[in-house]
């Protein structure tokens, strides 16, 4: 469809040419102009190579119809959560064909990692050989990313439904609410949250046999395992790998430790095996929920190539860590105009997904978050573009 | 308000000299309702007075306000018709609104905009001049300060056939060169004489005048701006009938007819304008900056098309050949005050609110980027 669109402007513009019609300069004339990028940029601005790319989430088995939307929101990438382990080269092969039909690439797709890897049970190396055949199909099929989480239990029961902009449904978490009456909670959170532990804050949750309790201690040692062995292959087969930070970021999550919630822990982690295959998801969200400046994690990330996704939302906080609302993102405290700039200037180029949308009115009625994504993605693809003029403009 | 009204007609009489601010209308009607975006987009106190508006049922439902408030909306303009037009029904929808957090910074009626009475005095062009001035009474009896006016006589124009937008959109097709008709209400309008003669440029400005001299005190003494709409497409004559708003000297001498009042100016579609390509005299940047820096233009119809005459097609708004960012520039450099709708936005799936928050998601990140900006 890019493909098409190109075609069309040159159509229009061949023609426009013919009939001797030509296109308006956006030259600025009044005496109190400020200056314009010194070069025109090409418009509409389009991803290049060297850009960021606005990507939405896809299922697997996700129809046309969807896909369709998805391209009319001026998305040409696709993020995927990947079918369970193992695959075929050939499954893959035709989820990625079938969505290039609809002129979208896939620009990363999440795995989801057994027990054994996470909590060194029994299994583990035949799991580990799993990933790594799956990251060498990755390479195969042209996949750049692969997305993955490192953790226990994700403490979603901290979450809570709270009142937005225009009573718009935001998502709150609060490491030491109680929960109130579940019944107050119209939407949907909390949700997945058990009949006994209701009188309970998340804080005061306990490990279950499923998601047993993990030390510090043996989340370092079970995820460098895991990156020893599978980061040559990523690195042989050109596939970089994208660890998503703990998100929510409470210290403890049914009593297993957060290391992935935290900076100084992302450091750790980027070190364990120097190479830019062993990235991250910079989540500028999470970023300042931890009490960082997301443009700060950012810099840090970037000067050591190891961004390989890139989640563009928007937070207020109160207590870092602990208590914090996610916002529209033109109304969070974190500067996303900033964000933007500084993954163009480090010539990010893999996906921004602009996730967690409030929940607005219209998807009240008719469930899901289809109206709020389409609010974030066209901010984002604004703040993008804007950026894209500014930036390229200006080097000319 | 009594006083507002004698502050609105000196200062129209002083502006030709001054270009002042015109009058409490606008002022009244640009009053912020306490607005929730974060200000990290202000660097140095130079935000900027742009405000994004919805073009909004005067009918609404509580899902309707609930929409607009989540998407960070607080200014509306809405539209009807004779059946409902009065001062009354005006004002009780300025009350609604408010009481919703959105104020109606303008209304329109679609019974005296796009008359082929008043564009070729055609029978009874003076009672639907009387029924301008009751329109305009109306809104100054509700407060409201602003209303669009277009002076098409035979409609907005269509291809027979719908155009595509990205990923398979429905979107507004217009081709000199390809079956086309006029359409404005139940009025459809066909090449080659909609009106049964051809019409000449000089009858059509005498119509203007007579309009717009008759209806101008009206509009200052209601402390109501009248912002003209720009004929879509910008093609000088349509099936026998000339088009006044169709370049740069013709909204020029437009405002010399009306005496230079500020209540007479700009709702400019930058979309209309990007159609015409280099044909209008200025592009729509030099539009904005000539009649904006004149404190003339009070509503922006904030839309993009993939390329100008003699075809084109309605794009998303950051798919088409213009950059917006530069419009938003323009608007910011010339202090305005005014509001911006999302306006023609393609088909997207899934219902028309899905466009609108595309278009208002996209056009916030532009403000905010401009507010940015030192």
């Amino acid at each position: 469809m890019s493909n098409n669109r190109r075609d069309f402007i040159k159509k229009g513009s061949s023609l426009a040419a013919a009939l001797s019609i030509g296109a308006v300069g956006a030259s600025a004339s009044a005496k109190n102009a400020i200056p314009l990028p010194a070069q025109k940029v090409p418009w509409p601005v389009l991803e290049g190579p060297d850009t960021p790319k606005m990507t939405m989430n896809v299922g697997h088995n996700d129809m046309s119809s969807k896909v369709r939307a998805i391209k009319q929101f001026g998305a040409d990438y696709v993020h995927m959560d990947a079918p369970a382990l193992p695959w075929t080269q050939a499954e893959i092969q035709a989820i990625v064909d079938r969505f290039k039909a609809e002129g979208l690439s896939i620009i990363n797709h999440r795995i989801i990692l057994p027990p054994s890897i996470l909590h060194n049970m029994a299994g583990r190396d035949e799991d580990i050989k799993k990933v790594q055949d799956a990251i060498r199909i990755t390479g195969k099929v042209g996949i750049p990313v692969i997305e993955y989480n490192f953790y226990s239990h994700r403490l979603r029961e901290g979450y809570y439904n709270s009142v937005g902009r225009g009573n718009a449904r935001y998502l709150s978490f609060d490491y030491n609410r109680k929960m109130p009456n579940p019944a107050d909670n119209n939407w949907n959170e909390p949700r997945d949250r058990r009949a006994d532990e209701m009188q309970f804050a998340a804080s005061e949750l306990k490990a279950t046999e499923a998601e047993p309790a993990t030390s510090e201690e043996q989340f370092w040692e079970n995820i460098t395992y895991f990156l020893k062995a599978i980061i040559p292959v990523a690195e042989e087969s050109g596939v970089k790998m994208a660890l998503h930070p703990n998100d929510p970021p409470p210290p403890l999550s049914r009593g297993s430790a957060q290391p992935m919630g935290s900076f100084a822990g992302w450091k750790k982690l980027l070190a364990i095996v120097d190479s830019p295959a062993n990235g991250m998801t910079f989540d500028c969200g999470v970023s300042t929920e931890i009490g960082e400046n997301a443009i700060d994690v950012l810099h840090y990330m970037a000067a050591r190539n190891r961004i390989n996704h890139m989640h563009f939302r928007n937070v207020k906080v109160e207590i870092p860590r602990i208590k914090y609302t996610e916002t529209y993102p033109d109304a969070g405290q974190v500067n996303m105009f900033a964000v933007m700039q500084e993954l163009v200037r480090a010539k990010y180029k893999y996906g921004v997904f602009a996730e967690h949308p409030p929940g607005n009115i219209i998807d009240k009625e008719r469930g899901g978050d289809f109206i709020g994504y389409i609010y974030n993605q066209a901010y984002a693809r604004g703040v993008l573009q804007s950026v894209l003029t500014l930036e390229q403009g200006y080097k000319g | 308000m009594s006083d507002n009204r004698r502050d609105f007609i000196k200062k129209g009489a002083a502006l030709a000299a001054a270009l002042s601010v015109g009058g409490g209308g606008i002022a009244e009607a640009s009053s912020l309702i306490a607005e929730d975006t974060e200000k990290w987009g202000n660097v140095k106190g130079k935000m900027s007075q742009i405000k994004i508006a919805g073009q909004i049922t005067p009918e609404p439902t509580p899902e309707t306000f609930a929409f607009y408030n989540q998407m960070g909306i607080n200014q509306a303009v809405l539209w009807t018709d004779a059946k409902k037009s009065s001062g009354e029904y005006y004002g009780s929808r300025k009350k609604l609104f408010a009481d919703n957090g959105i104020n109606v910074y303008g209304f329109g009626n679609n019974d005296v905009h796009n008359q082929d009475k008043l564009v070729l005095n055609l029978p009874g062009r003076d009672e639907k001049i009387e029924e301008y001035k009751a329109h305009l009474r109306s809104l100054g009896k509700a407060g409201i300060g602003y209303t669009t006016y277009a002076h098409m006589g035979n409609g907005i124009w269509h291809s027979e056939v719908r155009g595509k937008a990205r990923g398979g959109a429905d979107a507004r097709d217009f081709n000199v060169n390809a079956p086309h008709y006029g359409k404005w209400g139940d009025n459809v309008y066909h090449e080659p004489l909609s009106h049964g003669r051809r019409y000449t440029r000089d009858e059509v400005w005498a119509n203007f005048k007579y309009f717009i001299q008759a209806v101008v005190r009206t509009a200052e003494e209601n402390n109501v701006h009248i912002g003209i709409h720009p004929d879509d497409p910008p093609i000088p004559e349509m099936a026998g009938v000339p088009r006044l708003f169709t370049s740069f000297e013709g909204y020029k001498r437009a405002l010399d007819l009306a005496n230079n009042s500020p209540a007479v100016g700009l709702c400019l579609c930058v979309g209309s304008w990007m159609e015409g390509g280099d044909k209008l005299g200025k592009d729509a940047v030099g539009m904005i900056d000539y009649f904006g820096s004149r404190e003339r233009i009070y509503k922006i119809h904030f839309r993009n098309i993939y390329a100008p005459l003699p075809h084109f097609i309605e794009s998303f708004v950051d798919d088409g050949y213009t950059d917006m960012y530069t419009i938003m520039q323009a608007l910011k450099r010339n202090n305005f005050k005014g509001v911006i709708i999302p306006d023609h936005i393609p088909k997207m799936d899934g219902g028309p609110n899905v466009g609108i928050a595309y278009s208002i998601g996209y056009m916030k990140a532009l403000l905010n980027r401009v507010n940015a900006e030192v």
